[in-house]
């Protein structure tokens, strides 16, 4: 059965857990969220929140005999989770991609650029070797590569950060897959360059119709590219809405913490950044209420007792806070601030 | 790629000239006179003093190190003390044995480490990982000696499945041949094996963790086809280096495995020379010994260029 309105992909209540030496840990937890075909969604929080463990149980990449994996991951309608492994290496490379953080180190030194290429395209697709590399030449120059045919002769050594990029951009469209997942590709990457990245990435999201998962902790560049954000903190989501409404009215102290700590082009630059105080809680020793808890403004007793739900508002926007109400209330005061400041 | 071959290939010279200038000064320094053990107990100062005179040994200490220096580069490496031959000749006579069991030595090495070893990285922390650490572990910690005389026991004295001892060249037959070289190559094998996975698995750990790997598996690839072709091919560059390494170890183990299965190989040449003083056998067959050493890792090396495009296209 296909319904009208199935999304390309939905992740239903996913857990990750890791059985490593020193115990286990819930590294993702009850994560559910969707994305549709062309649309950019990012993926925000602090390093060690998540963010990447989500994505890569997606493509089932970590190691299977120490990684548990619960909950539904519908792909066009298959669940992945339930997938043989044969059945999963024909989904990687061909219906979902992946973009790695380092592109200094996320391509083979001792083959050459057109042969990684020539690989993705030919684990998929049973074509002649010539015409594979004249494709994987086509792809390179699609990331607008210059001298694409030098650059397939080529080692990774030989070329820069961001055309490393460009390469690793190329190997995951080699397929035309419908779900690309970008895992902060731009991090490593010069400030000039790492636009040029993404504004390919929003090229190739409107020409092959994909759906993108952007993961990052730099909101400008969410704000930049994404249609929908979602904010994770310490293996969960906790808040989900539109570009917009996150960026105008963040409903959790995080959110709010994670804008405030960008820096702002307008207004007074004397002022200090405003920094989320103190660090992440291990994944071993989680607060027993809310995660946030500990490092909030607004916390109080139910905060430290009681673990919040993600609670759906009216507009759609999706908070896990105790205290969302409070920071709604705010919102509209700044609002009306803004509003009047406007006018006056 | 052609001027880092030349630049290899000059590098090794001063290296041969420390190793003759060593090897000389160690057999002159150490204590013992070849006359007198040439002549027994019983010969007269007379006799001693002639013999040493013919034998140029009577020659200042320098003079006798210029003469040594001079005839080596020329490539004349002296006669034996006791063998009517030159050293030359009497080291190519041991030399087959010898070579015939470091290469089925460390054939058996590499067909038993490299598959272990990739099996426990990919393995990691599981009972597989950890019997292949038991085994490694097992293997350096036990004597060669002392596995050789075990496998004998097995099987050659119980199972009858193998010579007990001796030597038949490849001249004989291959079967011979190789049915003689077992046990002994075994030894040697298993030995060099335990050195090997470990070197293998760590190699193939680190390699795992890096990130082309994610990249490998993310473009659908089977697992196999990562191991092999993305993975194996980083981890054996160490690899490599370390079966170059292990060829000198090899040469040690195979001194005490000859003795052991009475082998007519360099080990027991080397072995005879020392217990007559044969100094000029001795020099010389260390010197070759150290010269197959250097040339096998001068193989070594231009093969990273092979394997590796950064040294290949980086170095000038």
């Amino acid at each position: 059965m296909v319904l009208e309105h199935e999304h390309l992909l939905e992740v239903r209540a996913l857990h990750t857990t890791f059985y490593t030496e020193k115990g286990r840990v819930k590294a993702v937890e009850d994560v559910s969220f969707y994305v549709d075909r062309g649309e950019m969604v990012g993926l925000v929080g602090e390093s060690g929140c998540g963010k990447s463990v989500t994505c890569e149980s997606i493509m089932q990449l970590h190691n299977r005999r120490i990684t548990e994996i619960k909950g539904e991951i519908f792909f066009e309608s298959q669940d992945l989770l339930k997938l043989k492994k044969q059945q999963m290496r024909n989904i990687r490379g061909r219906s979902i991609s992946m973009i790695f953080q380092d592109p200094m180190s996320s391509l083979n030194p001792v083959y050459t650029i057109g042969d990684q290429i020539v690989e993705a395209i030919k684990t998929h697709r049973k074509i002649e070797k010539n015409e594979a590399m004249r494709q994987a030449v086509e792809l390179l120059s699609m990331t607008e590569i210059s001298s694409p045919e030098e650059v397939a002769k080529k080692y990774p050594h030989q070329l820069s950060g961001g055309m490393r990029q460009r390469v690793l951009i190329a190997i995951a469209l080699a397929c035309q897959p419908r779900l690309l997942i970008a895992d902060e590709p731009t991090t490593a990457l010069d400030v000039t360059i790492q636009s040029q990245i993404l504004d390919l990435l929003v090229q190739f999201k409107k020409t092959l119709d994909m759906g993108i998962i952007l993961i990052t902790h730099d909101l400008g560049v969410v704000a930049e590219v994404c249609s929908r954000v979602i904010v994770m903190y310490a293996g969960e989501i906790v808040e989900e809405g539109t570009v917009e409404s996150i960026f105008t009215k963040p409903l959790h102290p995080y959110t709010r913490g994670l804008l405030l700590a960008m820096p702002q082009i307008q207004g007074d630059r004397n002022c200090k950044l405003k920094v989320i105080k103190g660090v992440v809680p291990s994944l071993f020793n989680l607060p027993r209420g809310c995660r946030f808890a500990p490092r909030c403004d607004y916390s109080t007793q139910i905060c430290a007792e009681k673990h919040p739900e993600l609670t759906a508002l009216d507009s759609g926007q999706m908070v896990r806070c105790w205290h969302y109400q409070k920071l709604l209330k705010e919102a509209r005061i700044n609002d009306s601030i803004c509003d009047a400041s406007a006018r006056g | 790629m052609l001027e880092y071959i030349i630049k290899r290939i000059l590098s090794i010279i001063p290296i041969l000239i420390v190793v003759s200038l060593m090897v000389f000064f160690l057999i002159h320094l150490t204590p013992g006179d070849p006359a007198a053990v040439i002549l027994g107990p019983a010969a007269t100062i007379t006799a001693l003093e002639n013999l040493r005179a013919e034998m140029g040994l009577d020659m200042p200490f320098h003079e006798q190190l210029m003469t040594w220096f001079s005839n080596v580069i020329r490539g004349d490496l002296g006669n034996s003390l006791f063998m009517k031959k030159t050293v030359l000749e009497a080291f190519m006579d041991h030399l087959g044995p010898t070579l015939s069991l470091a290469i089925m030595g460390q054939m058996i090495a590499i067909l038993i480490s490299i598959p272990l070893g990739i099996i426990a990285a990919n393995n990691r922390g599981s009972n597989i990982d950890r019997a292949v650490s038991i085994f490694s572990t097992l293997g350096i910690s036990i004597p060669n000696f002392l596995l050789a005389l075990f496998l004998v026991l097995i099987f050659s004295v119980a199972l009858s499945l193998f010579p007990v001892a001796g030597y038949r060249p490849l001249s004989a037959g291959l079967w011979p041949h190789i049915r003689y070289l077992t046990l002994p190559a075994v030894t040697l094998g298993i030995i060099q094996a335990a050195l090997l996975t470990r070197v293998t698995r760590s190699s193939m750990l680190e390699v795992l963790n890096n990130n082309y790997i994610k990249t490998a598996y993310s473009k659908g690839l089977s697992e196999w086809a990562v191991i092999i072709k993305h993975a194996f091919r980083n981890a054996f560059i160490p690899i490599l280096t370390a079966i170059g390494q292990s060829f000198a170890q090899l040469v040690v183990g195979a001194i005490v495995v000859e003795t052991v299965f009475n082998i007519p190989g360099i080990g027991q040449l080397l072995i005879n020379a020392i217990s007559r003083r044969d100094f000029q056998v001795i020099q010389g067959a260390i010197l070759l010994i150290a010269t197959t050493f250097i040339i096998i890792n001068l193989v070594i090396d231009l093969l990273y260029g092979l394997l590796d495009p950064r040294v290949r296209l980086n170095r000038k």
